[in-house]
């Protein structure tokens, strides 16, 4: 299961570094988003996978490592945060320099 | 006084004076004061010349960094002594002399804050007892000349000399640093005493680079090429800098090593050979200036070359006349350039074609300049003659090719002096006006100068007093010889009349072979490899940069993956060498293929859909599917706070995106683009391979984990753990992070509200919204459920999923899809509350619980905690963490109302 994760994350990864390496602003801000889910489920594998254990202390052991969970929760709230701030760079910078594409931005 | 505070203000005077507000107050007085400088150096000197006659050395360390064994280890001995008599007593002279010589120049504080600064640096190099405080003086001296040189900055041919200047003898200080952390690499110390009380013998290696910085100090050849260009400098400067000490520096590091290579061959070898090569150079393109300047700088040179040679040689007799010819040489040399710089003072000129005859207008200077010239030819009764006499006795002592070297290049030497002398104050006279007698000021250096050359001569012991300290450490057998102007008929006298001989016939065959000289060109000049090397790195700079700065930042970002790629893949592929392990994996169930391949095909869709919608979808798609894995994977909080992310997100980049401009297909190369796949596998391939290298095989389970898993009920009265960590125990953390947050919020405010100032216009609330009514019905319908729910969620998250970050994201989606199913203008009537304040009041909250804790007199954000049985509900807990979820809440749905109602609004 692992190994299918991490092939996952690769791929996510990988698509991500695409994406950042484009011209236009949201595709450099959706590769970002793909970048913080990888990290995410990253974390997530390397805590250890296990079905059926969330960290609920009602339900019984063995439970699933609570603390990447943890770090995850607010990775996953900050990470929108960053999505957002991005969004509206990206849009402040069509207003202002008409274009979208970081390489027509350059030098200008 | 004690000997370790004269020592240190031998360095610190200069340094220090030079700081004196020459410029505002004491205009008027800077040449005398700046005169008492040295005079002092003189003094100091003097008084401290009991403790070196005798062959001690004065050795004192202060405390530096302590821990690099770095001290400042300063150190006199007779070499060093006589090295800094030079230096302090030409600096007199100097001194004295650049006040007339400049008397009127606006400039000439700045000239002598320069000259002390220099004064210091190579006091410092004679006196360093520690190799990097050695070579931070020895580039000090090598920036004070650079900026003595540059001095008339406004002509291009200073600037340029300046350049030369500093890259050859700075370039060459940096291989001695180089040198001097070898030495510390292989004999752990950076202190000449130690080394040489070790009797260390070091590497032909580190010889080599020793020599390089010296040759380059020393402009020996082939690095000769940056003293002519000096000349630009102010005279005084070239008498002192460039002819009594600056190009001494070199000698003294290779007379002061030299012990230390005793074993070394390749050491004396280099030495004399290049030393020889020199000496013959210079005197051969002496011959052929008109410049008086220039002719004196390549005299310098081959003077130098003499001087080298003669060091390599390393006998008793050679040491001598090492040591002699380097105090001959600072004293005529010194008087010579003055002379130089006195005529041109007189008469605006340096050319030997305009000058001439100008005895009969200058003859002091003339009388003066005689004597020196004297020296220098090598003739008696002058000091320079009895050093050119050991010279022949020590090059004798060999008896290989190197008499006939030392008999042709004084023979040169014997021609340009005469061509000097001759061809200023004897030639034909010329039309020279204005030439009068040299002024007092610039009249008595040159007399004491040409004087000591005199006396050097006449009365040896004057000379020997000089040099006999440093005599004993230069050679073992310090047999050191008595000085004496006739030596009898012996086989250098013969040498001395041959050269006088060749000289003197090439003097009167001047007009044929000069010329003759003159035409020898050669067709690439040293001179020429300097500029086109220069030249050539500029231009490979330039073209460097015009290929990898394209002003594309696609271009700059392949870059950055690059190196990030390599920076983590090439350890990777060494771990993966080297270590073997056997994965450890959990079976995999067919439905998690299934959704791992439909992540793949979301993620590839972000990659290839270029329409804004299926690429957003795509993403969407991703999201999605990160969230069933979280329900997967037993993270129930997290699949609930990342779902509703998603859709918020959603909303965002749906709202925003039609304002961005459509993704162009640009045509691209395909090497470009190929590239771009290949870093994007890579980098792939390497954040799998680090997962694989941190996971499989070794898994360590958490520490942490147990701890908090027994814990959370007991210290924190919570069964969720997930929840219990962010609210509790990481509640730093999560603080931070919602001011992070909020802090977002305020940004994307900021830039839509105040960045649109300069066209300040109302919201258009008029645009035309199609409200679907089965959309309206089911907002006003849920809204009021999903707001219930949210708060349900909050207040049981902390023993089941559900939280502050959970119920507002939730509370945030039912509120905006109010404002998507209602057009903005009833959607800001029903709500107008600023979201800004939400935020501030959930941060308030939040820190507010935390302080609170203090009250009570536990650590910040301590939480206390008691259970409560509500009818309905159940148990609740009251535990203070959850007024500081409910500040988590409200600063979640108030950024993310306000991000996406500024950006509506817009």
């Amino acid at each position: 299961m692992e190994l299918l994760m991490i092939a996952v994350i690769g791929i996510l990864f990988g698509c991500g570094t695409y994406l950042l390496l484009q011209a236009h602003l949201l595709q450099i801000i959706v590769g970002l988003a793909l970048f913080s889910h990888g990290a995410n489920l990253a974390l997530m594998v390397s805590g250890g996978l296990k079905r059926g254990g969330p960290p609920l202390l009602t339900i019984g052991a063995p439970y699933a490592d609570p603390l990447p969970q943890a770090l995850i929760l607010t990775a996953i709230v900050i990470s929108f945060g960053v999505t957002a701030f991005a969004l509206v760079l990206a849009f402040l910078t069509k207003q202002v320099c008409v274009s979208n594409d970081v390489d027509e931005l350059a030098g200008g | 006084m004690s000997t370790p505070f004269l020592l240190s203000l031998l360095i610190l005077l200069p340094i220090l004076s030079a700081a004196l507000p020459f410029s505002r107050l004491l205009r008027h007085a800077v040449g005398p004061l700046a005169t008492l400088v040295p005079a002092a150096q003189v003094l100091i000197l003097f008084i401290l010349w009991p403790d070196v006659r005798e062959g001690g050395q004065l050795l004192h360390a202060w405390a530096w960094l302590a821990d690099l064994g770095l001290h400042l280890g300063l150190a006199l001995d007779g070499l060093s002594w006589l090295f800094a008599c030079l230096i302090a007593g030409i600096g007199v002279l100097v001194f004295f002399y650049a006040a007339s010589y400049l008397h009127a120049d606006p400039l000439l504080p700045r000239l002598y804050r320069l000259l002390l600064l220099f004064n210091g640096a190579m006091m410092g190099v004679v006196l360093a007892d520690n190799l990097i405080l050695l070579s931070v003086f020895w580039e000090l001296t090598s920036i004070a000349s650079f900026l003595l040189i540059g001095f008339r900055s406004q002509r291009p041919e200073a600037c340029d000399g300046a350049t030369k200047a500093l890259l050859l003898t700075a370039g060459g200080g940096l291989v001695m640093l180089f040198a001097i952390l070898a030495v510390f690499v292989q004999h752990g110390t950076f202190d000449l005493s130690t080394l040489r009380a070790n009797q260390v013998s070091l590497s032909s290696f580190i010889g080599v680079c020793f020599l390089l910085a010296a040759f380059s100090k020393s402009a020996q050849f082939p690095f000769h090429i940056w003293l002519p260009s000096a000349m630009e400098a102010p005279t005084p400067v070239s008498a002192y800098l460039h002819a009594a000490t600056m190009v001494k520096a070199g000698l003294y590091l290779v007379a002061r090593l030299s012990p230390l290579f005793a074993a070394d061959p390749l050491w004396p070898a280099a030495t004399v050979t290049v030393g020889g090569v020199t000496l013959v150079w210079g005197g051969v393109l002496a011959c052929k200036q008109t410049d008086l300047k220039a002719l004196l700088a390549y005299s310098t040179v081959s003077q130098l070359g003499l001087i080298m040679s003669l060091l390599g040689l390393r006998t008793p007799t050679a040491s001598v006349a090492a040591l002699l010819h380097i105090v001959n040489h600072a004293a005529f040399k010194g008087a010579l350039f003055l002379t130089a710089g006195a005529v041109e003072h007189a008469t605006g000129t340096r050319d030997l074609h305009q000058l001439g005859g100008l005895r009969a207008a200058m003859p002091l200077t003339a009388a003066a300049a005689l004597l020196a010239t004297l020296s220098m030819a090598g003739l008696p009764p002058s000091g320079g003659f009895v050093s050119k006499e050991l010279f022949y006795e020590a090059v004798l002592e060999t008896s290989s090719w190197l008499p006939s070297v030392a008999v042709a290049a004084s023979g040169f030497t014997f021609l340009y002096s005469l061509l000097f002398f001759h061809g200023v104050f004897f030639a034909p006279p010329r039309e020279s006006p204005h030439a009068h007698e040299t002024p007092v000021g610039m009249l008595l250096p040159i007399a004491l100068l040409s004087g000591c050359a005199l006396v050097f001569g006449l009365a040896p012991p004057v000379a020997e007093a000089l040099i006999a300290p440093a005599v004993g450490l230069l050679s073992a057998h310090a047999a050191a010889a008595h000085l004496a102007l006739w030596h009898g008929l012996t086989p250098a006298f013969g040498l001395s009349l041959l050269t006088v001989a060749i000289g003197g016939a090439a003097f009167l065959w001047r007009d044929a072979l000069v010329p003759l000289l003159r035409a020898c060109k050669a067709p690439y000049s040293f001179d020429r490899a300097y500029s086109d090397g220069v030249l050539g790195v500029n231009a490979f700079a330039v073209w460097l940069r015009t290929r990898y700065m394209t002003g594309h930042l696609t271009d700059y970002a392949t870059y950055l993956m690059t190196v990030l790629l390599l920076a983590l893949g090439l350890p990777l592929w060494w771990f993966y060498r080297h270590t073997a392990f056997t994965p450890d994996v959990a079976p995999v169930e067919q439905y998690e293929i299934g959704l791992a391949l439909l992540m793949a095909i979301g993620s590839l869709g972000c990659c290839v859909f270029r329409a804004r919608v299926p690429l957003v979808l795509s993403l969407g798609l991703v999201g999605a599917l990160v969230s069933i894995f979280f329900v997967l994977f037993s993270a129930p909080d997290l699949a609930l706070t990342q779902i509703l992310v998603e859709s918020v997100g959603l909303v965002l980049f749906l709202l925003v995106f039609r304002f961005l401009s459509p993704i162009a297909r640009k045509p691209i190369s395909w090497s470009k683009r190929g590239v771009q796949v290949a870093l994007s596998v890579g980098s792939g391939l390497v954040v799998a391979l680090v997962l694989l290298a941190a996971n499989l095989g070794q898994i360590h389970p958490s520490v942490v984990a147990p701890f908090y898993l027994a814990s959370s009920y007991l210290l924190a009265g919570g069964r969720n753990v997930v929840n219990v960590i962010v609210v509790d125990f990481r509640g730093y953390d999560t603080m931070g992070e919602i001011t992070v947050f909020s802090v977002a919020a305020l940004a994307v405010f900021a830039m839509i509200k105040l960045g649109s100032q300069g066209n300040p216009g109302p919201p258009d609330l008029s645009t035309p919204v199609l409200p679907s009514v089965i959309l309206r019905a089911i907002a006003r319908l849920t809204l009021h459920l999903m707001l219930l729910f949210s708060v349900y969620l909050l207040l049981r998250g902390h023993n089941a999923p559900g939280g502050g970050f959970i119920a507002g994201m939730l509370t945030a989606v039912a509120i905006i899809l109010q404002m998507i199913a209602f057009d903005l203008r009833t959607f800001l009537q029903e709500i107008p509350w600023n979201p800004l304040r939400i935020v501030m009041t959930g941060l308030a909250i939040a820190a507010s619980t935390g302080l609170g804790a203090l009250c009570f007199g536990y650590p910040f954000l301590t939480s206390a905690f008691g259970h409560l049985h509500l009818p309905l509900i159940g148990e609740v807990e009251l535990v203070t963490a959850v007024l500081f979820d409910f500040g988590v809440y409200l600063v979640v749905v108030g950024t993310t109302l306000g991000i996406i109602r500024t950006i509506a609004e817009d």
